[in-house]
C-alpha cells in the first residue's frame, strides 16, 4: 500500500473541495464547485469514483442523509474530511512550498 | 417535475452498479437530471443522463462478480449439502438402491469411456497426425452391390503422388511381411513390415537402440521390436547381429523399437526396408499392377502446412487408372486421415487389427442404456419421495427461498448421490480394468487399457464431466417438479397425492427400463444357446486325447514317427499342414473336367497317409493315401460337399475323376493349373469353427508342406503323453524344447472367446434387469406407503383382498405389459439381424422369446406381488392408526 500516502492531482482537488464545502460535500456539489472554481467540466462518475477511492484510503468518511424530492427520495452520501486527510493536505502543501523555495528565483533586481 | 429519465438506462445502472453505492449515485444523477431538465430541456437532459450512466460503468463502481455474492452462495451451498446428507441418511434404503445402480452402471460406462479414449488416441503421438493421410481403395462388389474399402493402394502411388500433387510434402510406403527369422538353427515366426527408409521419421518413432536416422538406410537392415529382440537374444544387445530371413537372405539388425511406447495402428515384430521386396525380380510385375498392387501396399502422405486434403481427393478422382476398362469403373481411391484409421469405418486388409467405429457405437449404446436406466431410477425415486418433502419445500419458500434456491437444493442432492457413486464406481473400475484386459477378445486389437494418474489426466477430467452430466440429467426434472409446489397449498396439508402430473413421466421411465431389460434378456438367451452349440457340436473328427506338436526341420518326421509308434501309450501319429478348426484354411478354385460349370471355391490342406485314420475321418469310397506309393502327389481326397459341388452324384461316381486346381505359384504369384485325380471321398467333417460353414474340401498328399504332428495317446493323461513324446523328442534334438498343445485345449480356447462375449452381454443384461427391478421395487413400496390409509379404509368397508390387489397393481402391470409388448418385436429384429449372419446360429424361436419375456414378467410381477400383498394383508387397524 505504498500509494496510500500519495494523491493524484484530481484526488487532491476533490479532497480540498470537500474541506471547503464542509457539511455540503456530496457528488453534485463537488462537481458544481469544480466547475465554479476551476472552470472545468467534470463528469459525475469521476467525482464519485475519486470520492470512494479517497474514502477507502481513509482520507474521507461518509454518511447518508438529506433525501430531497428532487432526488426521488434517495439519500445523499455526504463526505467529510478525516484528520488524516487534513494532515495529508497540509503535508502536501508544505512539501510543495518547500520545493518552490528551491526553484531558481527570478531576480529582477540584477 | 413529472419528467423521468430514460428507464432503460436507469435499469442498466441498477443492474451493474455496486449495491452499496447505488442509492447515493442514483440520487445524485436524479438531482442533476432535474436541474438539467429545467435548464436545457428534457431531450438534452436525457442524453446527458445516458452519457452519465454509461460513464459510470467503471471498475470501482461495478457490482463485483465475486466478493459479497460468493460468501452468500457458499453459505447456501453448505446448507444444501448438509440437508442433502441428512436426507440421504434418513432414507438409507433408497440411497443404497440409487448408489448401487449408479455405481455399477457408471463403472461400466467409465470402462467403456476408457476403452474408447484409449482406442481413439492411436497415432496421436505423431504431431502431423491430422495432416497425414492414407490412400485407400474402394472396390465395388457387383455381386452384392456394395462398396468395400481396403487400406491398401497401388505401389506406384508412392512415386506418382508426390510428383503430381504439389501439396504433398512427404510420403511413405509399407507392405506386410511374414515368415521365419532364422539364427543359429533357431527359428522364429514373425509378422513384420516392409517400409520406406523414412518410416521412423514419418511416423515419429524413436528407436530404443540404434540410430533413428540411418537404421533403414541399407537394404539389408532390420529393426526388431523389443519383444522379439528379447525372445531371440534375451538380455544381450542384438545390434549388429546377423539374422536370416527365409527366402530373403541375411539381414543386419540395426535397431530395436519399443512398440509399447506408441499407440499406433501398425503392428509388427520386425521392420525391413521395402527395397528388399521391390528389388526382387519376381515382384516386379506386382509393382506395376494396379489391381493386384492395391491389395498389397499401404501409402501414406503428409501434406504441407495448411494444405487441404481436397487437392489429393481431387487428384484421385481425376486419375487415369492403369487397369483394364471393365475394372476401372469398379475401383475408386480415397483418403483417410491417420488419426482416424482406428475407430473409423470398417476397412479390409488392415495392417494391424483396428477397432471399427461400430464396435465403439455398440459399447457406447450399451453404456448409455445402463446409465440411463440408473438415471431413470434416481428420477423416479426422487419424484416419488419428493412428495414427502413437499412441506420442506413449503417452509423453505415461506422463509424466503426463491424457486431457484429450491432447485439448487435438489440439484445438489442429485449431484451428491452421483458423486458418492462416482467414487464407488472408481474403486470398482480399479477391479474391472484387470479383468477387462484379460479378455481374449481384446487380445488381437492391442486393447489393453492402462490406469495411471499421471498420464490420464484427460480421462479423469472426462469422468468428472461425465458424472456432472449424469447428475444434471437425473436431477433436473425432479428439481423442477419439486420446486414448483405452491407453499400455501402444501402447508395447508394438501400435498399433491399419488396422482401427480409427474405420474405419466414416471410410467414412461419404468417403461423404458423394462423395454431395455426385455431386449437384453432375449439377446442373452439366444447368445447363450449359441454358446451351447459349441459344446454340443460334433465336429465329425476325433480331437480328444490328441496332442499337437509343431514340426522342426531338423527332426525327420518319418523316423520320429517310427520312434513314437514304438511306445505302447501312443495310439497313432499323423501330420497335417493345417489343423482343422484351429488354423485358417487356404482357399482354392477348382473345376471338374466332366462338367462345364463355373469354378467352385474349396478349402485345401495337406495330410500324410495316417491323418485320416488318426483323426477318425470316415472314408465313404475309394482309398486313403499310401505312404509307399510313388505318385500320391497327383491324387486328392475330397469331402462330400466337394463331391456335390463338383457335380458328382455319388462317391463312387467321383472316384478316379480328374479335377483341375487353379492356384498361384507361391514364389512368382503366377496363375497355374494343376490336374489331380480323386482317389477317395470322405464324410463331411467341420474343419472350420462352428461360426463358419465348412464347405468343399480338398486333401492333398504333400509331405513338404506338413507343419504339425498329431499324436494320439491312449490310456494315459495328455500330460503324461506329452512327457513320453518329449523324451523321444530329446533323443532327436536336445537343444530345442518341444512345444505342444492338446487339441482339446485349443478348441476350448477358441470357444472361450465367444463365451466371453456371452458373459459380457449376460452380465450387462443382468445388471439392467436388476436396476429395473430395484426401481420397480422402490416405486411399489412408495406407492403402497402413500395408500396405507386408503387400503385400511377399503378393508374396513368390506373390500376383498383380490380386488384391492388388482386395484393397487393395475397401474404398474399395464406399464410392464406395454413395455414387453412393444420391445419384444424389437428384440426379435435385433436378434434375427445377427443370427442371420452366423452359420449354425440358434433360431430366434417362440420358446426363446417366451422364456425371456417370462423371466421379466415373473421378476417384475413378483416384486409387485410381494410388496402389495404384504400391505393388503396387513391388519387394517394398524394401517388406520398410522400417521
Amino acid at each position: 500500500m505504498g500509494r496510500t500516502n500519495f494523491l493524484g492531482e484530481f484526488e487532491e482537488l476533490i479532497l480540498t473541495l470537500v474541506l471547503i464545502l464542509g457539511d455540503e460535500a456530496y457528488g453534485n456539489t463537488i462537481v458544481r464547485a469544480i466547475k465554479e472554481h476551476q472552470n472545468r467540466e467534470v463528469n459525475l462518475s469521476s467525482a464519485h469514483i475519486t470520492l470512494y477511492r479517497l474514502e477507502e484510503k481513509g482520507f474521507l468518511e461518509s454518511y447518508l442523509g438529506g433525501a430531497t424530492k428532487a432526488r426521488g427520495g434517495r439519500k445523499k452520501r455526504y463526505f467529510k474530511i478525516t484528520n488524516a486527510g487534513k494532515a495529508l493536505l497540509q503535508e502536501m502543501k508544505d512539501s510543495r512550498t518547500n520545493l518552490w523555495k528551491l526553484t531558481p528565483q527570478l531576480n529582477f533586481s540584477s | 417535475m413529472n419528467s423521468n429519465p430514460p428507464k432503460l438506462f436507469l435499469r442498466l445502472l441498477r443492474w451493474f452498479c455496486h449495491p452499496r453505492l447505488i442509492k447515493p449515485i442514483e440520487g445524485d444523477l436524479m438531482e442533476l437530471y432535474e436541474e438539467r431538465v429545467q435548464e436545457l430541456g428534457k431531450r438534452k437532459a436525457d442524453i446527458k443522463f445516458m452519457k452519465d450512466v454509461l460513464l459510470l460503468f467503471r471498475k470501482d463502481l461495478i457490482k463485483p462478480s465475486d466478493g459479497t455474492n460468493k460468501i452468500n452462495t457458499y453459505g447456501m451451498f453448505k446448507n444444501h449439502l448438509k440437508i442433502s446428507f441428512r436426507n440421504l441418511l434418513k432414507q438409507k434404503g433408497y440411497t443404497a438402491i440409487n448408489v448401487f445402480g449408479l455405481t455399477v452402471s457408471m463403472a461400466i460406462t467409465m470402462l467403456i469411456i476408457l476403452f474408447i479414449i484409449d482406442q481413439d488416441s492411436q497415432d496421436e503421438h505423431n504431431p502431423n497426425a491430422t495432416n497425414t493421410y492414407r490412400a485407400i481403395t474402394v472396390v465395388h462388389d457387383v455381386a452384392e452391390d456394395k462398396d468395400r474399402s481396403f487400406g491398401t493402394s497401388p505401389y506406384e502411388f508412392n512415386q506418382l503422388i508426390p510428383l503430381h500433387v504439389e501439396s504433398v510434402k512427404e510420403s511413405t510406403q509399407i507392405a506386410k511381411a511374414s515368415g521365419l527369422l532364422v539364427i543359429d538353427d533357431d527359428e522364429f515366426q514373425f509378422s513384420g513390415l516392409y517400409v520406406s527408409p523414412n518410416f521412423l521419421s514419418f511416423f515419429h518413432f524413436d528407436l530404443l537402440q540404434g540410430n533413428n536416422i540411418n537404421a533403414l538406410n541399407n537394404e539389408n537392415n532390420l529393426i526388431l521390436s523389443k519383444e522379439m529382440a528379447v525372445k531371440i537374444f534375451g538380455e544381450s544387445s542384438p545390434l549388429g547381429k546377423v539374422i536370416t530371413l527365409e527366402k530373403l537372405g541375411d539381414f543386419i539388425i540395426s535397431g530395436v523399437i519399443d512398440r509399447s511406447k506408441y499407440k499406433t495402428h501398425l503392428t509388427y515384430d520386425a521392420i525391413i526396408p521395402i527395397s528388399a521386396f521391390s528389388n526382387k525380380t519376381e515382384n516386379k510385375s506386382l509393382l506395376a499392377d494396379w489391381e493386384e498392387g492395391s491389395k498389397v501396399f499401404y501409402n501414406y502422405f503428409r501434406l504441407k502446412e495448411g494444405a487441404s486434403v481436397q487437392i489429393l481427393d481431387a487428384y484421385f478422382s481425376n486419375l487415369d487408372f492403369k487397369m483394364s476398362d471393365d475394372k476401372k469403373d469398379l475401383f475408386r481411391f480415397e483418403t483417410q486421415r491417420l488419426d482416424q484409421i482406428n475407430l473409423g469405418s470398417l476397412i479390409r486388409n488392415e495392417i494391424g487389427t483396428t477397432t471399427p467405429n461400430f464396435v465403439a457405437y455398440f459399447f457406447g449404446v450399451l453404456g448409455l442404456v445402463l446409465i440411463l436406466s440408473a438415471s431413470f431410477n434416481y428420477m423416479n425415486m426422487a419424484i416419488a419421495r419428493g412428495l414427502k418433502r413437499a412441506k420442506e419445500v413449503g417452509v423453505r419458500k415461506v422463509l424466503g427461498a426463491g424457486r431457484r434456491q429450491v432447485i439448487a437444493q435438489f440439484l445438489v442432492e442429485a449431484q451428491l448421490v452421483i458423486f458418492i457413486s462416482l467414487i464407488c464406481a472408481f474403486l470398482l473400475l480399479q477391479m474391472l480394468v484387470p479383468i477387462f484386459n484379460d479378455l481374449k477378445i481384446l487380445r488381437d486389437i492391442d486393447g489393453a487399457i492402462t490406469m495411471n494418474f499421471n498420464s490420464n489426466f484427460y480421462v479423469y477430467f472426462s469422468f468428472i464431466a461425465f458424472s456432472i452430466i449424469v447428475g444434471i440429467v437425473s436431477g433436473v426434472y425432479p428439481a423442477l417438479y419439486l420446486s414448483s409446489f405452491k407453499s400455501l397449498s402444501v402447508l395447508k396439508g394438501s400435498n399433491g397425492s399419488g396422482r401427480s402430473p409427474s405420474f405419466l413421466l414416471r410410467k414412461v421411465l419404468v417403461f423404458f427400463q423394462y423395454a431395455f431389460s426385455v431386449i437384453f434378456i432375449i439377446t442373452t438367451i439366444i447368445l447363450y444357446q449359441q454358446a451351447k452349440v459349441f459344446d454340443t457340436t460334433d465336429y465329425g473328427f476325433e480331437h480328444a486325447n490328441i496332442i499337437n506338436v509343431p514340426m522342426r526341420k531338423n527332426i525327420p518326421y518319418e523316423t520320429f514317427r517310427n520312434e513314437l509308434m514304438k511306445k505302447s501309450a501312443i495310439a497313432g501319429v499323423s501330420a497335417v499342414s493345417n489343423l482343422p478348426v484351429l488354423s485358417f484354411f487356404e482357399d482354392i478354385e477348382l473345376t471338374s473336367r466332366s462338367s462345364t460349370q463355373e469354378n467352385i471355391k474349396s478349402s485345401i490342406f495337406s495330410i500324410d497317409a495316417h491323418a485320416i485314420d488318426n483323426l477318425g475321418i470316415e472314408i465313404l469310397a475309394g482309398n486313403n493315401f499310401s505312404a509307399s506309393s510313388q505318385n500320391e502327389k497327383e491324387n486328392v481326397i475330397i469331402n462330400e460337399k466337394g463331391m456335390d459341388a463338383l457335380g458328382f452324384a455319388s462317391p463312387m461316381d467321383a472316384l478316379n475323376a480328374t479335377i483341375e486346381l487353379h492356384t498361384s505359384d507361391k514364389d512368382t504369384r503366377e496363375e497355374i493349373t494343376v490336374k489331380k485325380k480323386i482317389i477317395g471321398v470322405v464324410k463331411d467333417f467341420n474343419y472350420q469353427f462352428v461360426f463358419v460353414e465348412s464347405g468343399p474340401l480338398i486333401m492333398q498328399y504333400d509331405p513338404e508342406s506338413l507343419t504339425t504332428i498329431n499324436i494320439k495317446v491312449a490310456g494315459i493323461s495328455p500330460k503324461k503323453g506329452a512327457e513320453i513324446i518329449e523324451s523321444v523328442w530329446n533323443e532327436f534334438d536336445n537343444n530345442h524344447a518341444m512345444h505342444y498343445e492338446t487339441y482339446a485345449y485349443g478348441m476350448e480356447d477358441i470357444n472361450s472367446e465367444f463365451s466371453e462375449l456371452v458373459n459380457i452381454v449376460g452380465i450387462v443384461g443382468f445388471i439392467a434387469i436388476l436396476i429395473a427391478c430395484l426401481g420397480q421395487f422402490s416405486m411399489v413400496v412408495h406407492h403402497v406407503e402413500l395408500k396405507t390409509k386408503e387400503i385400511g379404509i377399503r378393508k374396513v368397508l368390506g373390500s376383498g383382498i383380490n380386488s384391492l390387489m388388482i386395484g393397487l397393481s393395475k397401474g404398474f402391470i399395464w406399464v410392464i405389459v406395454i413395455a414387453v409388448v412393444l420391445s419384444t418385436p424389437l428384440a426379435v429384429l435385433i436378434n434375427i439381424a445377427w443370427t442371420s449372419k452366423v452359420y449354425n446360429a440358434p433360431e430366434v424361436s417362440f420358446i426363446n422369446i417366451s422364456v425371456g419375456v417370462g423371466i421379466i414378467l415373473t421378476m417384475a410381477l413378483g416384486t409387485i406381488y410381494i410388496f402389495i400383498s404384504r400391505a393388503v394383508k396387513a391388519n387394517p387397524v394398524e394401517s388406520l392408526k398410522c400417521e
